[in-house]
């Protein structure tokens, strides 16, 4: 196989000093954050690592989440497959370096942050994605993830579709 | 755990798309292809 990258939970090994992907929140936070968040487990996270140099290229974390639906009327209420409150996983922050853009790895990464969701043994409804600007708003949204209306740069897919996705099997293969 | 708040409006567009899920797009599905053809499988 020529896959040129690996995805993999991060660990100390992976150098986190220099990653830039050109917005410094998240330059910030995958530098100097992130493995807080990880060690309180607050979150878990993955990066992708180029295997033929070791860089890490990319990452993603993911939190677990619950959602009150405690304003949904009963009519709605009855038909969900949970309620009051909605189990859900975000994707807190996702980012890639600029040294490797143009290649379609966000989009990778996107799919596999996906893939780990819906496989994952913790069930779960809905996937949500926190945008750190407009831009990866719109690019969570060319996906098909609905913007909340009082907060569009929160936008959410239903688990139900992810599975669709997965079941259509093309990124599954070995 | 972190709780997610979402206001009427939302929760009730939410809930409707959980009952009723939107098929992925064509652009999700590329993602897939994407995917494969740059990260090793597991």
């Amino acid at each position: 196989m020529g896959a040129r990258f690996v995805v993999e939970p991060l660990a100390r090994h992976h150098h986190r000093a220099d990653f830039t992907c050109g917005n410094e929140r998240i330059d910030r936070y995958f530098r100097e954050i992130v493995m807080q968040d990880v060690q309180r487990q607050y979150a878990t996270c993955y990066v992708a690592r180029e295997i033929a140099t070791d860089r890490v290229a990319g990452f993603y974390t993911l939190s677990s989440s619950n959602l009150p639906l405690n304003e949904v009327p009963q009519s709605l209420a009855r038909k969900l497959p949970r309620y009051p409150s909605v189990p859900a996983v975000l994707i807190g922050w996702l980012g890639r370096h600029i040294d490797f853009a143009g290649q379609g790895l966000s989009t990778a990464l996107l799919f596999e942050a996906i893939r780990t969701i819906a496989t994952s043994p913790i069930g779960t409804h809905a996937i949500f994605a926190e945008a750190s600007d407009d831009k990866a708003a719109a690019f969570y949204a060319a996906f098909g993830f609905t913007p909340l209306i009082e907060r569009p740069r929160t936008l959410y897919l239903p688990m139900a579709t992810a599975l669709i996705l997965l079941a259509a099997g093309t990124g599954a293969s070995a | 755990m972190r709780v997610l708040r979402l206001a009427r409006a939302d929760q009730i567009r939410f809930a409707e798309a959980l009952i009723n899920p939107p098929k992925p797009n064509a652009r999700l599905a590329r993602a897939a292809q994407r995917h494969a053809e740059l990260i090793a499988p597991r």
